[in-house]
């Protein structure tokens, strides 16, 4: 189990060195001069140089490129002499157009992006795992078919349209909700929930739809395996064949692929936060490429990156923990 | 007295199609081994899940089937569910699929026990899953009552299936296929511990198969199934040596011989 | 001169999740020195039962599989490693039924369009067109020629297996390979086909490697015997001699597992037959 784990976690590192490496050189070097950008309007080439040499632009890539991972781990320092700045670790550099640190960018929007991932997982975890039961229950019947309407509806509609017409006709028309505003939870939190009712319905909607199909399909499924049969043939109470027999080896996937959709999320939900005005990093996201603020943008990608592996490593161990078959067996 | 007895059962899927099992009949005796033998389609398997009141969804059952004098065709679900497990138990083809990877073997064994018997703790119910294992001769049961389905091999597995009817004490084990996904080492070591099994507890065997060898060995009496009828119904020793019916004699002699070659093994006008 | 031979073949696999970073997978050997001769006109079984390595030898046998080491001869030559034109050499000679007849035909093809998918594959003329081709397999396989415009659905499990044989049969192989091809089959449908493989052999020669773990049917069809246990081949011999007088173990074991009809029974049956 243990040597499992280390190779997971060296797995994890690699990727995340590769994925540090391709974005480096997507953002570095295959875009516009970040130079010419931050220099302005009132430009001389030798302001440009020395922005060049403040950056560490001047250097070669593998250097450049050795600088940032220098900055992720022990922090860097920016500039020379009497102009030098210090970032420290993990640093991602400094914003184009804020000159503010990039890590502490993130790290105030994080806790959002988290309430607004959260809340949709709690969301959607519920609806589709009730909507599916009571599809696979009613197998064909008319709420079978209701659900799948309703589902089909659900995976088909764009989230900004649905975020906009939601806010359309219960904030504008019948004013169920307040206007959102921005208002931390210790001033008052009664506002401060109401805000988030739609941006996760929003995000719940698509994933409680295909979580819905899934639930269903899995469950019937699982209904048609031989160890229910035999379940069924000891006599065990149908509520036993059910709960034992039948939920837990359908749900388990379940849990696993929530695990990795929640990760997704936590990397931002661009359109979503966008449209409702939420200053997570989904935001930050769209605001740093509209301004090709190069630093922020290269930050949030290797966030969202980081988000997936974890992610999907914790789901992979999660599962080992829950699986008899993954999980013995391991060890030898 | 007959303990199980089988009247006039039909199985079929919707009102139009024709029956899987066509108003079929036999009986067992206490302690008797009953051979059912036929070929895929011929309505075997149909016929067992029909008697323990399992059949799949759309299909519908009539006729009657008693046991010890109760009619378990005309019981409440309830009732019937009492006798599934506890007086009637079951053993399949495939013991891997039948059995739930999520749990340890001991403990599916003591749910059976557990729903017949009111008032077994968790601690009695696990001894009786180590007892169970130990009479069908899987080694060091008090450690491998832990294990995983997937942690055994197939004729073990099949051995935790027969531990699991048996942990009941049944007076009617229906098995269908029971050695079919097995290797014919395996087979002979199963087969062996069934009779063991009914030596033991004298309990009733119904075997399912379509292996005309293994019943031949297995089973005291014989009936040979056909498109959902009952073709012929015979001591084992006339089944095999004087079968009166053309479809019984064809089906012995398209059997292959391990002990010797036939010019041109006979087969049946069914396949074109 | 020997059709087919395999000398000292061993296969092994990689055992999935040992692999580390910079550490290769543990290694299992499904097939450990296997080596056997087949001659035109006879039939080698191979039997032994799940994990003896049995189809994974005859995969290596018919280049489906690359060996990890030892030698494929055809004819007496080196096929191991034969790639391109002389690897459809070998396409061209061997031939091979599986188990399973629906799951190894193309459900959305013609009969006629899979018995002579081979022809085509291999570029091959196609004498009065791939209809009269096809027609004729059928003929020979036991099959109504009419059929040749119906799907594999549409036909029994048993008829299934006909088209696969006759699309081996199709670029006329000097070597057949039938890996279970009748263990998935009703016992009636099973003999039919047993008896199909027998004449077939008589009327076109080829050499036939039978892969199968029931020894019955074995007994039925094979000239010579090899009985694989765990990788290896234990014993090797003519038919008569390995199921009258086994030499090793391991075959006595099996043996003495099969299930029998009493040989008392089967005589009165014979007698009570007779005088019907």
């Amino acid at each position: 189990m243990t040597r499992y784990v280390v190779h997971r976690v060296a797995g994890m590192l690699l990727v995340l060195f590769l994925v540090c490496l391709f974005t480096y050189i997507i953002f570095f070097v295959l875009s516009p001069d970040p130079a010419v950008q931050i220099c302005g309007k009132n430009c001389t080439p030798d302001r440009i140089d020395q922005i060049r040499a403040n950056l560490g632009l001047d250097q070669p890539f593998l250097t450049q490129f050795l600088q940032f991972l220098q900055g992720l781990f022990v922090g860097r320092d920016y500039g020379s002499g009497a102009s030098v700045v210090h970032c420290p670790a993990p640093c991602l550099g400094y914003s184009f157009q804020t000159s503010q640190i990039v890590t502490d960018m993130i790290m105030q929007r994080l806790p959002v992006t988290a309430v607004v991932a959260i809340g949709a997982a709690v969301l959607w975890l519920l609806a589709g795992v009730i909507g599916g039961l009571i599809s696979a229950v009613r197998e064909g019947k008319f709420a079978d078919r209701f659900i799948a309407g309703l589902t089909l509806g659900g995976m088909s509609i764009p989230n900004y349209v649905l975020a906009l017409a939601l806010q359309y006709v219960f904030v504008v028309k019948l004013q169920w909700l307040p206007f959102p505003q921005a208002v931390p939870f210790a001033d008052d939190p009664a506002q401060w929930f109401l805000n988030f009712i739609l941006p996760w319905t929003v995000l719940a909607i698509g994933y409680a739809s295909s979580y819905t199909r899934l639930t269903r399909a899995n469950v019937l499924d699982t209904l048609g395996e031989n160890f229910v049969r035999t379940a069924k043939a000891k006599g065990l109470r149908p509520d036993l064949v059910w709960r034992r027999h039948a939920l837990r080896p359908a749900l388990t996937p379940i849990v696993t692929i929530a695990g990795m959709d929640f990760a997704g999320l936590l990397g931002g939900a661009l359109i979503t936060e966008t449209v409702f005005g939420i200053n997570g990093v989904g935001k930050l996201a769209a605001d740093s490429i509209t301004k090709n603020d190069q630093p922020v943008i290269m930050a949030v990608t290797l966030l969202a990156a980081f988000f997936v592996v974890v992610g999907n490593m914790a789901v992979d161990l999660l599962y080992s923990a829950i699986d008899p078959r993954v999980r013995v067996g391991m060890g030898t | 007295m007959s303990l199980l007895s089988v009247r006039d059962l039909t199985v079929r899927f919707g009102s139009s199609a024709p029956p899987v099992v066509d108003g079929i009949g036999f009986s067992v005796p206490a302690g008797g081994a009953l051979g059912i033998v036929g070929e895929s389609g011929s309505g075997k398997s149909m016929t067992s899940l029909a008697i323990m009141g399992l059949l799949p969804p759309g299909a519908s059952r009539t006729g009657t089937v008693f046991f010890d004098g109760q009619e378990l065709t005309a019981l409440s679900e309830r009732k019937m569910r009492e006798v599934r497990g506890n007086r009637i138990a079951m053993v399949f083809q495939d013991p891997l699929s039948s059995l739930n990877p999520y749990y340890t073997v001991g403990t599916q064994i003591a749910e059976a026990y557990r729903s017949h018997r009111s008032g077994v703790g968790r601690r009695a119910a696990r001894q009786v899953a180590i007892e169970a294992m130990e009479r069908v001769h899987i080694k060091e049961a008090g450690r491998r009552v832990d294990d995983y389905p997937h942690q055994f091999s197939g004729g073990m597995r099949q051995r935790v299936m027969i531990a699991m009817a048996l942990s009941t004490e049944p007076e009617l084990i229906i098995a269908d296929e029971p050695t079919t996904a097995l290797d014919v080492t395996v087979q002979a070591q199963i087969l062996d511990l069934l009779a063991e099994v009914r030596r033991d507890t004298g309990a009733a065997l119904i075997l399912i198969t379509h292996d005309l060898a293994v019943v031949s060995e297995v089973a005291d009496n014989v009936v040979v199934m056909r498109h959902g009828n009952v073709v012929e119904t015979g001591s084992t020793e006339q089944i095999f040596s004087d079968p009166r019916e053309a479809y019984t004699q064809a089906l012995l002699d398209a059997v292959p011989r391990i002990d010797d070659e036939i010019a041109s093994l006979r087969s049946l006008g069914g396949d074109l | 001169m020997t059709l087919l031979e395999a000398r000292n073949l061993v296969k092994e696999f990689a055992v999935a999740g040992t692999a580390g970073l910079f550490k290769p997978a543990a290694k299992f050997t499904a097939v450990d020195d296997v080596s056997f001769e087949l001659h035109a006109g006879q039939t080698l079984a191979l039997v032994g039962e799940s994990g003896s390595g049995k189809s994974t030898t005859a995969r290596l046998a018919a280049r489906l599989l690359d060996v990890t080491s030892g030698t494929v001869l055809l004819d007496g030559q080196d096929v191991t490693r034969a790639e391109g034109d002389d690897l459809l050499r070998v396409r061209r000679t061997i031939q091979v039924v599986f188990q399973d007849p629906f799951s190894s035909l193309n459900p959305r093809h013609t009969v006629e369009q899979i018995v002579t998918a081979p022809l085509r594959y291999q570029k091959r003329p196609i004498p009065g067109g791939t209809r009269a081709v096809a027609q004729a397999l059928l003929s020979r396989v036991g099959l109504n020629p009419d059929h040749v415009g119906r799907y594999p659905a549409q036909f029994s499990g048993g008829q299934a297996q006909r088209i696969g044989i006759a699309r081996a049969l199709a670029v006329g192989p000097r070597v057949l390979v039938c890996d279970e091809a009748v263990s998935a089959l009703d016992v009636s449908v099973q003999a039919q086909i047993i008896n199909l493989l027998r004449d077939l052999q008589r009327e076109e020669g080829f050499g036939c490697l039978f892969i199968a773990h029931d020894l019955a049917v074995v007994r039925q069809i094979a000239t010579s015997v090899a009985v694989m246990t765990a990788g290896r081949v234990v014993e090797t011999g003519e038919r008569d001699a390995v199921f009258g007088a086994p030499q090793h173990e391991y075959t006595r074991k099996l043996l003495a597992a099969v299930p029998r009809i009493r040989p008392e029974w089967e005589a009165a049956r014979r007698r009570n037959a007779v005088a019907r």
